[in-house]
């Protein structure tokens, strides 16, 4: 009585009615594979924009005017890795060691990019081991850090406002 | 969520297994899909669509299948299934890897969409595939519950990283399942068991293999060190996290088989595959190498059968150039066993044969770990002395004394011992063992508040 009132309704009726039913059922499926997986790839692709559309962009959402922009030697300091295979990159940072606001953006291939994110995540756990034990708010901002990768873009933002900056960088690429 | 999370071990899991343990039993496994599903949901949001695909897609097949009288018709199904399985793992898991490698090869300009791995593919696409293959062949049943099969093909202890569970296998279990406190109790005992080998051992571990891995030079003796603390890292890690969801199973009343049986206890490289992620090499066997023709044809197809199934064993666990070479890398190793030193090795002093063993597996996780072949040789290098830093040297003397005792308290838990004393206290003094969790427990607890390293290595497949 259980068995016969589980069975699915696409069950009755075996033969050639139900195979075209099945048939049908998984056009539909591969259907809406193809869209989804068409959103997926639309959400994680990005436009090709000159970096500097990006730099401007950044530098002009609310509080990176608070931040230091960072030449090749304070990234490297910062994140111990080397910016030089992006195509182009950019990192503002606070000077207060007890703020762990910072903002970068880089575009690249794959394997620049796959570099800098693995730099992102030593950064952000080197900083998590530092503040863990006594500063709940930077806590707080490091595990709420934006890592993005979109297209041939990487960006991550920790920080009061970076919600904010990541706006303004999605705003750019889409 | 991963398991060795504080919101996983003391709200996720506790609220799940109370709402399973309170559900009536028909509503049990609607209870597990929801909680799997949620699961799943709160690291991968948008993948979950991708796994209610393959439950869709699997479950229709299953019943086509059952439905469909000629041969002919059950093989246009199935190839049909399998061709769309394999197409959408490897388009999500791999179309990154081949863009990259065509663009390289070619000079082409080819987008790559750096799509985020879905968490789990490989496993819950492969459960799919030995489902729908069985149906075929005619060794199990169609599923004709939907949530039912969602529920097998979603569970969550062991949807993330396995063991790759057969539906025949818990087919019964889906039906009707009790776990009794006594099960419970166990099943909680691995847990813990589980939760210790990852966060005290394979955790601690790794700072040690990653220090070694991060050094531009290294002795010999350092090399070595941190090779055999990446073997220890990886082995607890992934031990762990299959202990984990076997006891999770046994929780909720599932007998999940065993996917680790002391791997590194083994007298061959033969041997340790069939201690190793018994789940996945079974699988390969199940549906790959017999098929293929396994060891019943003459010695060269038979060598090709093991290149086969070793280049797709490499490429399961990575979309990178370094896995296809790990995979061939046994490939060589197996057939030379098989067909050269496998008798010589027999003969051996089984501490000889061990040793023998582990250097080889030792170094293949060399090969597994480094995605920059350029990284790899220089590494590989290192452990045998081409542009070493010496024989030994500071580092090395400084590791060694500062993860003597962790290193020697892994390597004892590699062999069975500890794990049989626990067993035989638990059965004569249970609240002395009682303690003894509680107390493991709570290191975890303090370990997982206070620290931030917390990687998992096989959440890449």
């Amino acid at each position: 009585m259980t068995e016969r009132r589980r069975r699915a309704p696409l069950r009755r009726g075996a033969g050639a009615g139900a195979q075209r039913r099945y048939t049908v059922v998984k056009w539909a499926l591969l259907a809406a594979l193809i869209a989804y997986a068409v959103l997926v790839v639309g959400a994680n692709s990005a436009r090709n924009v000159d970096f500097a559309v990006i730099r401007s962009a950044i530098a002009a959402a609310p509080g990176v005017s608070g931040l230091k922009p960072l030449d090749e030697n304070g990234f490297q300091e910062r994140m111990d890795a080397s910016p030089a295979p992006c195509e182009g990159w950019l990192m503002f940072g606070s000077d207060d060691i007890m703020d762990v606001s910072e903002v970068m953006a880089a575009k690249g291939n794959a394997a620049a990019l796959d570099d800098l994110e693995s730099a992102v995540q030593r950064r952000l756990e080197a900083q998590l081991a530092v503040f863990r034990s006594y500063g709940v708010n930077q806590k707080d901002l490091l595990e709420g850090a934006t890592v993005l990768r979109r297209g041939d873009y990487l960006f991550y933002a920790v920080g009061e406002s970076a919600d904010q900056w990541t706006d303004a960088f999605l705003a750019c690429i889409r | 969520m991963v398991f060795s999370s504080l919101h996983f071990l003391y709200i996720f899991l506790p609220v799940v297994m109370l709402a399973h343990r309170l559900a009536p039993r028909r509503l049990r496994n609607g209870v597990l899909l929801a909680a799997s599903l949620w699961f799943y949901a709160w690291g991968e949001p948008v993948y979950v669509g991708l796994m209610l695909f393959s439950v869709a897609w699997n479950y229709v097949t299953g019943l086509q299948l059952g439905a469909a009288a000629r041969p002919s018709r059950k093989r246009a199904i199935l190839a049909g299934a399998v061709a769309v399985n394999l197409a959408v793992l490897g388009f999500f898991k791999y179309y990154g890897f081949l863009v990259n490698t065509l663009n390289g090869a070619l000079g082409l300009h080819l987008p790559d969409y750096n799509l985020p791995l879905p968490i789990g593919i490989s496993f819950y696409t492969f459960q799919a595939l030995s489902y729908i293959i069985d149906v075929y062949r005619g060794t199990t049943k169609p599923q004709h519950g939907l949530v039912d099969f969602a529920t097998y093909i979603t569970m969550f202890p062991q949807l993330v990283a396995g063991p790759i569970v057969k539906y025949a296998d818990i087919e019964a279990q889906l039906r009707k399942r009790h776990a009794s406190l006594a099960q419970v109790g166990q099943g909680l005992e691995r847990v813990i068991l589980g939760l210790s080998k990852k966060v005290l051992l394979a955790n601690n571990l790794g700072l040690l293999a990653d220090s070694m891995r991060a050094a531009p030079r290294l002795s010999v003796l350092s090399a070595w060190l941190g090779a055999a603390a990446y073997a220890l890292q990886i082995y607890f890690d992934f031990s762990g996290y299959s202990d984990m969801a076997i006891g999770m199973g046994r929780m909720l009343g599932f007998s999940f088989a065993e996917n680790f049986d002391y791997p590194y206890r083994a007298r061959s490289v033969t041997g340790f595959w069939r201690r190793w992620h018994i789940s996945l090499s079974g699988w390969f066997r199940d549906y790959v190498y017999i098929p293929l023709g396994g060891n019943r044809v003459g010695v060269g197809r038979h060598i090709l059968n093991l290149l086969a199934v070793w280049l797709l064993t490499g490429l399961w666990h990575g979309a990178s150039w370094n896995f296809v070479l790990w995979g061939l890398y046994y490939a060589v190793l197996l057939i030379l066993e098989k067909y050269l030193t496998g008798r010589v090795l027999a003969k051996l002093p089984a501490a000889v044969a061990r040793t023998l063993t582990l250097i080889l597996v030792t170094v293949g996780w060399v090969i597994f770990s480094n995605t920059d072949f350029s990284d790899m040789g220089r590494y590989l290098g290192f452990l045998v002395g081409i542009g070493a830093g010496g024989f030994a040297d500071g580092t090395f003397l400084y590791a060694l004394r500062s993860n003597a005792l962790l290193i020697a308290f892994a390597a004892l838990c590699c062999g069975p011992g500890l794990r049989q004393w626990q067993l035989r206290l638990t059965g004569r003094l249970p609240a002395l063992a009682l303690v003894l969790f509680a107390a493991l427990l709570a290191a975890c607890t303090a370990y997982l508040v206070h620290g931030s390293y917390n990687p998992f290595l096989y959440f890449r497949f």
